[in-house]
């Protein structure tokens, strides 16, 4: 069930640079930034380029390609870290499906010398602060 | 005759805490109101902000709630995170440093038990026993579904058991290792998600043949994805494969004697509790005897997990039923 909380509920922002939304861990524990394995976006059935995405955890902003190395770098459980992706003009005013898959390394499962990795999907319209 | 105490663990309450609704304060308050206690568990990673970093006003903090419900603290359950890193895994030594850690904050916590994992190996475990001495906190190894206490990583830790012989090592069954079947509850959340009849009618019949033999959970797990795969289950196959093999477990719970004069905590795993006041998965009439009957006096935590998938349940509620369960077969036990 927490999959449908990937997706902070009325989360939704956009602005003149981009728009906004909150994500959550699918998990009942913290996790170390290094466990955080993919973050995959798409607005509207469109997929966002890595490139054009970045997340803010404590403060700190990072691509998803920087999170690996971070094993001392604490995604606290009940902390909603931030995903902000550039766009030019934001979104437009009105609903908008987004459709999240967050993968996320489960540290203490290792099953015949393999990690396990939980992908989790969360899909959800949801409508941009100020839209109509 | 003396019997198991009750309590509870904090991870019961999973969806409440993750969605803010009750801060970890709040959540010690209403299981005291529920009358939930005596022992208190919690997960180190979840309860605790910064874990396993434990400030002073923390832990005093912590000390006064506990004091003040009339709980007793009885296990901190930590985390084995073998695969934190990206590029390797944690060797011993850096392991046993992560470990040590945490234990350090049980002890500053008071919490008398640690909840181990499988991923810590018998060569860090060894390394820990000194701390564990010390502190004056054993370190049990939770025994969780698929694992039975003849899994391969079991007997090793057994081994080492036997040559060190100390009282601060021990184990942890959990009781979702020792089901009659999925829970009902897995089958109307997908059947609810539109998976087939055909599909769930192949699932439950994967666990009933798999009851009958040994199994290497990892490699099912992933022939049943495979199965949901081919039945048309998309995004649900993983949590569908993994709700049935990973969490329902095939031990007879007669097995458990073996191990019971080394059981330091037990995790009264359940999933569901129906109107009657009936677990339909976890024989707890038969479990919660033997515990008795081997002399363990220790805590049983009251561990509800049906949230998983049923999103509408009320935990508090089901720990209570779950506990009204518990009594119910304890005091007839006293009795015989």
């Amino acid at each position: 069930m927490l999959t449908d909380r990937v997706i902070g509920d009325d989360s939704l922002r956009s602005d003149a640079a981009g728009f906004s939304f909150d994500l959550r861990i699918p998990w009942y524990r913290s996790l170390p930034l290094s466990c955080v394995e993919g973050v995959e976006v798409a607005v509207d059935g469109n997929s966002i380029a890595d490139d054009d995405l970045v997340i803010v955890f404590n403060d700190r902003t990072y691509a998803v390609g920087d999170l690996p190395p971070l094993y001392e770098e604490w995604w606290q459980v009940t902390d909603a870290a931030r995903v902000t992706i550039a766009r030019s003009g934001g979104l437009e005013p009105g609903p908008h499906q987004l459709d999240v898959t967050l993968s996320v390394r489960i540290p203490y499962i290792i099953e015949a010398g393999r990690r396990l990795v939980m992908r989790e999907r969360c899909v959800k319209t949801l409508t941009a602060d100020g839209a109509p | 005759m003396s019997s198991p105490k009750l309590g509870v663990t904090l991870y019961s309450f999973t969806p409440d805490f993750h969605a803010g609704r009750y801060t970890v304060e709040q959540l010690i308050a209403k299981a005291a109101e529920l009358d939930m206690g005596p022992g208190l568990e919690l997960i180190g990673f979840q309860s605790v902000r910064d874990f396993p970093r434990v400030t002073d006003e923390f832990a005093s903090r912590f000390r006064r709630l506990v004091e003040e419900h009339g709980f007793e603290p009885s296990c901190l359950a930590i985390n084995a995170d073998l695969a934190i890193r990206s590029d390797r895994f944690l060797t011993d030594d850096e392991h046993a440093d992560y470990l040590g850690t945490q234990i350090q904050a049980a002890a500053k916590l008071g919490f008398p038990v640690v909840r181990s994992q499988a991923t810590a190996s018998p060569a860090v475990v060894e390394r820990l026993l000194p701390l564990a001495e010390r502190l004056d906190v054993r370190i049990g190894a939770e025994i969780h579904s698929a694992s039975t206490i003849e899994s391969p990583w079991v007997l090793e830790l057994r081994e080492l058991y036997d040559r060190l012989d100390s009282p601060y090592l021990g184990w942890i069954p959990d009781f979702g290792a020792s089901t009659r079947g999925i829970s009902p509850g897995v089958f109307e959340t997908y059947r609810g998600k539109g998976v087939s009849e055909e599909l769930l009618a192949a699932v439950a019949e994967r666990w009933d043949e798999l009851h009958t033999r040994e199994f290497e959970a990892g490699e099912e797990i992933g022939r049943l994805i495979e199965l949901c795969h081919r039945h048309g289950a998309g995004d649900h196959a993983v949590n569908l494969a993994v709700f049935a093999v990973g969490i329902h477990g095939h031990q007879d719970p007669q097995a458990w004697r073996e191990i019971l004069p080394d059981v330091v905590h037990v995790h009264g795993k359940f999933f569901a509790i129906d109107e009657d006041g009936r677990d339909p998965v976890v024989p707890f009439e038969v479990l919660l005897p033997i515990l008795a009957d081997g002399g363990y006096t220790g805590f049983v935590s009251s561990e509800y997990e049906g949230w998983h998938w049923d999103s509408t349940a009320d935990c508090f509620d089901m720990v209570v039923r779950q506990q009204a369960l518990c009594r119910r077969v304890l005091a007839g036990v006293g009795q015989n």
